[in-house]
């Protein structure tokens, strides 16, 4: 057979490459920042654009989707050449994708912090940067078929069946949670409300997980671990039940994130049961990369690249445990809303996702720089301080996170709430919190060692851009299923059909749980007295998702005594009906706001109170860890924007009156000289057209409905 | 006071049983075609990472 000569590309895994480490600094720099911010309120530096809540989705997104996002292209880049024989499908669309993809970073982290955000965790970006992550992915994603399609393997190998399924699942998550209506440049509602946008959003942010963090990294562990190891899989046919084991049952598992709030409960216990069934292909996964280091832990003992990997392997293993005992109702009903979730995700984010992307990089760079790696002992200290670093960030937040559950949880023998006030159990925090910022400190050092000796090994190697390589062409095959082949093994050889297939298992389960949900009307029963927001309440809730309150303060009591008697009556889910996009949140880093207007309520507090706290909230409470928005006295609202608001709204089916537009304006001002005055009575003295006003408006608005008059449909 | 949420749907239950035997079918499925598959091909196919041009040897070419 004739022998076709060609060369790999390896210019864009080096770009996306150091892309990766670039990114990581910055995902991490913006990670401990938070760490400090959440107990030291000084390190908001009083600063709207550094503030927690905005900071937070910049750590979050870095990470994500800079830093990990770039390691998967890596991936990606380097073993889809090498598996099929082939060079990448168009140079013009690498470079496409590269600089696409930074460029989306870039303008996510500038949005971010200067307050343009949807609000839906993970999903926080605008509709025109939506809009160009669609495009950039379809590029990908061409890229990626084009080059599948010229190989010269017939085999498909699995690696790639992951990196598959990646695509096309991100691709239908992202275009579906996205989807809102614009209301200017870089405004927009999202389409959904309350509980539906609720689970729209976690089916999206728990296959983010799933499709981002875990399946490409899968098909990384799948060439990598062999490649570094010298050993083939341990199993392939493992491989195989697996991958469409874990790509059907992940998409079902999202409501778990909702566990007693007010999405319906058949939901509720489907997202238990396939979070418990995800034990099985999460840990087939684990243990087939394991094993694959069968006789070789000789190797494992020297190599730190391998150190990592059994390092990252192991937290998966450890995660995907933890996962589904978390999705039990009962262990939800003490993890949920606390730091033990954040503990959670990180041995994930630093186990899985960073050992897998150090470990690849520290085989990878040498490789492409035609050297050696600059020094072994550093990347043996990085291992053992990134390893240290795990158990000092998570080990405390463990504790933290259940100590202060049980805090909220705990009552006295009279029946009353033995911590009535929220920020005694805050305080039980700090030293945890103290704790973790170190762990996130030394993790952050390991990298930077890191980053020194890949510069080094750079300076001493020199690029190889093109990679001579050879392959017999791939001869013609059969278009059909032949007598000896299975049915698998056939498709392995047809990438289309494989996508197809992969597209239906990933679409049944969130078919079979979204589309219920809008078309069965009981799902979400009405409630008569649930009204839209007024104009200025309006405003004050858009200031409300602007400054990412939802990071820290969620808005979903929960039907527990130990919550109806710190907050007030439990949410249902017609109260949100017109909340776009819903801000149940995922984080009680302060206190549950869902019922915060009730009059009658526990937590009810005067117009001049939230004023004086927005301000200063030390001033209020000195034990308080919430950061100042001074300048929210300062800004004044943008009166107009709120006719193309209530447009929005109306188009999204919120029933304002016809032609409520303009009227909108008169009502707006009328509310806010109302609460101004309210002010003044009580010695401040501030204009009616302030931020302020319309947030200290919507706060007061939060859960009052349903006491007013209680009448269901 | 679970009233309202479990008062939504009738026999829940059942959507978490139905839900296990389409991935149980599903899963025997996948599991016989990969049982089925021979030695040699799988052999063949799980060396793949292994024959690119770069050898794997520790910290570099």
């Amino acid at each position: 057979m004739e022998l076709q000569k060609f060369s790999y590309d390896n210019r864009m895994t080096r770009n996306f490459a150091i892309a990766t480490i670039v990114w990581g600094v910055v995902g991490l720099l913006a990670g401990l920042l938070i760490a400090l911010q959440i107990f030291i309120p000084a390190m908001n530096f009083g600063l709207e654009f550094t503030t927690f809540g905005r900071t937070r989705p910049v750590h979050t997104n870095a990470v994500i989707f800079a830093f990990v996002g770039n390691a998967i292209f890596t991936a990606v880049y380097y073993s889809l050449q090498r598996l099929l024989k082939t060079r990448m499908y168009s140079e013009t669309l690498s470079k496409i994708h590269f600089w696409g993809w930074q460029a989306i970073i870039v303008a996510a982290a500038v949005t971010l912090l200067s307050g343009f955000t949807v609000g839906k965790e993970y999903a926080e970006l605008e509709w025109p940067i939506d809009i160009a992550i669609t495009l950039i992915w379809v590029v990908f994603g061409w890229n990626m078929f084009g080059t599948i399609l010229q190989r010269r393997t017939s085999h498909i190998y699995v690696s790639i069946w992951f990196y598959i399924a990646t695509w096309v699942t991100v691709a239908v998550l992202h275009i579906f949670n996205s989807l809102a209506v614009p209301v200017s440049f870089m405004k927009s509602y999202t389409l959904y409300a309350g509980v539906q946008d609720a689970l729209v959003q976690w089916w999206y942010g728990h296959n983010a997980v799933a499709f981002f963090l875990t399946t490409p990294f899968l098909g990384l562990m799948y060439y990598f671990v062999p490649k570094v190891s010298g050993r083939p899989v341990y199993s392939y046919k493992l491989s195989i039940v697996h991958f469409w084991s874990l790509i059907f049952l992940y998409i079902w598992a999202g409501p778990h994130h909702l566990l007693y709030s007010s999405l319906p409960d058949w939901l509720q216990a489907l997202g238990t049961t396939f979070s418990v069934m995800l034990i099985a292909p999460s840990w087939g996964g684990m243990i087939n990369g394991l094993l694959t280091l069968r006789g070789a832990w000789d190797k494992v003992r020297r190599d730190p690249i391998l150190k990592m990997f059994v390092v990252g392997i192991t937290a998966y293993g450890m995660a995907t445990f933890e996962g589904p005992m978390l999705s039990f109702k009962t262990v939800n009903a003490i993890s949920h809303f606390t730091d033990w979730t954040i503990g959670h995700v990180h041995i994930g984010a630093l186990g899985w996702n960073g050992m897998l992307t150090f470990g690849m990089i520290y085989w990878l760079v040498p490789r492409l720089y035609n050297t050696k790696l600059y020094s072994v002992k550093l990347a043996n200290i990085h291992f053992w301080l990134a390893t240290l670093a795990i158990v000092f960030y998570a080990v405390p937040l463990y504790i933290g996170g259940i100590t202060q559950a049980l805090m909220w949880k705990q009552f006295t023998p009279d029946g009353f709430l033995k911590y009535p006030n929220f920020l005694e159990t805050v305080a039980q925090l700090i030293p945890m919190y103290t704790i973790r910022a170190f762990g996130g400190a030394l993790y952050l050092t390991g990298f930077l060692i890191l980053v020194f000796n890949i510069v080094k090994t750079i300076q001493a190697g020199s690029f190889v851009a093109e990679e001579e390589a050879q392959a017999p062409a791939l001869h013609s095959e059969s278009e059909m299923k032949t007598q000896s082949e299975t049915w698998h093994r056939f498709l392995e050889r047809k990438p289309i059909r494989f996508l197809i297939f992969a597209t239906i298992a990933i679409l049944i389960g969130g078919v079979v749980e979204v589309i219920p949900t809008y078309l069965i009307k009981s799902n979400i029963p009405t409630i008569t007295s649930v009204k839209p927001y007024t104009p200025l309440e309006l405003q004050g809730r858009d200031i409300y998702v602007k400054e990412g309150c939802y990071n820290c303060h969620s808005q979903m009591v929960r039907p527990f005594r130990s919550e109806t008697e710190r907050y007030g009556e439990y949410s249902k889910a017609g109260e949100s009906v017109y909340d776009h996009p819903f801000q149940f949140g995922s984080k009680r880093t302060g206190p549950d706001l869902a019922r915060e207007g009730v009059k009658t309520g526990k937590l009810y507090k005067p117009n001049a109170w939230h004023y004086n706290h927005f301000i200063d909230p030390q001033k209020m409470n000195e034990a308080s860890i919430m950061p100042k928005y001074p300048w929210l006295a300062q800004k004044e609202i943008d009166i107009q924007s709120t006719p193309a608001k209530i447009r929005a709204m109306k188009v999204l089916g919120v029933p304002y009156p016809d032609n409520y537009e303009q009227q909108a304006i008169v009502d707006l001002k009328a509310q806010a000289d109302s609460i101004a005055k309210d002010l003044g009575a009580n010695g401040i003295q501030t204009d009616s057209n302030r931020e302020i006003i319309a947030l200290i408006a919507y706060i007061q608005r939060l859960g009052v409905d349903i006491s007013n008059k209680p009448v269901k449909k | 006071m679970y009233k309202e949420i479990l008062n939504s749907i009738t026999n829940v239950e059942v959507y978490a049983i139905i839900g296990f035997f389409i991935f149980f079918t599903f899963f025997i499925f996948v599991s016989v075609q990969a049982f089925l598959m021979k030695k040699d091909e799988v052999d063949q196919i799980s060396n793949m990472p292994l024959e690119d041009s770069i050898e794997s040897n520790e910290f570099g070419a």
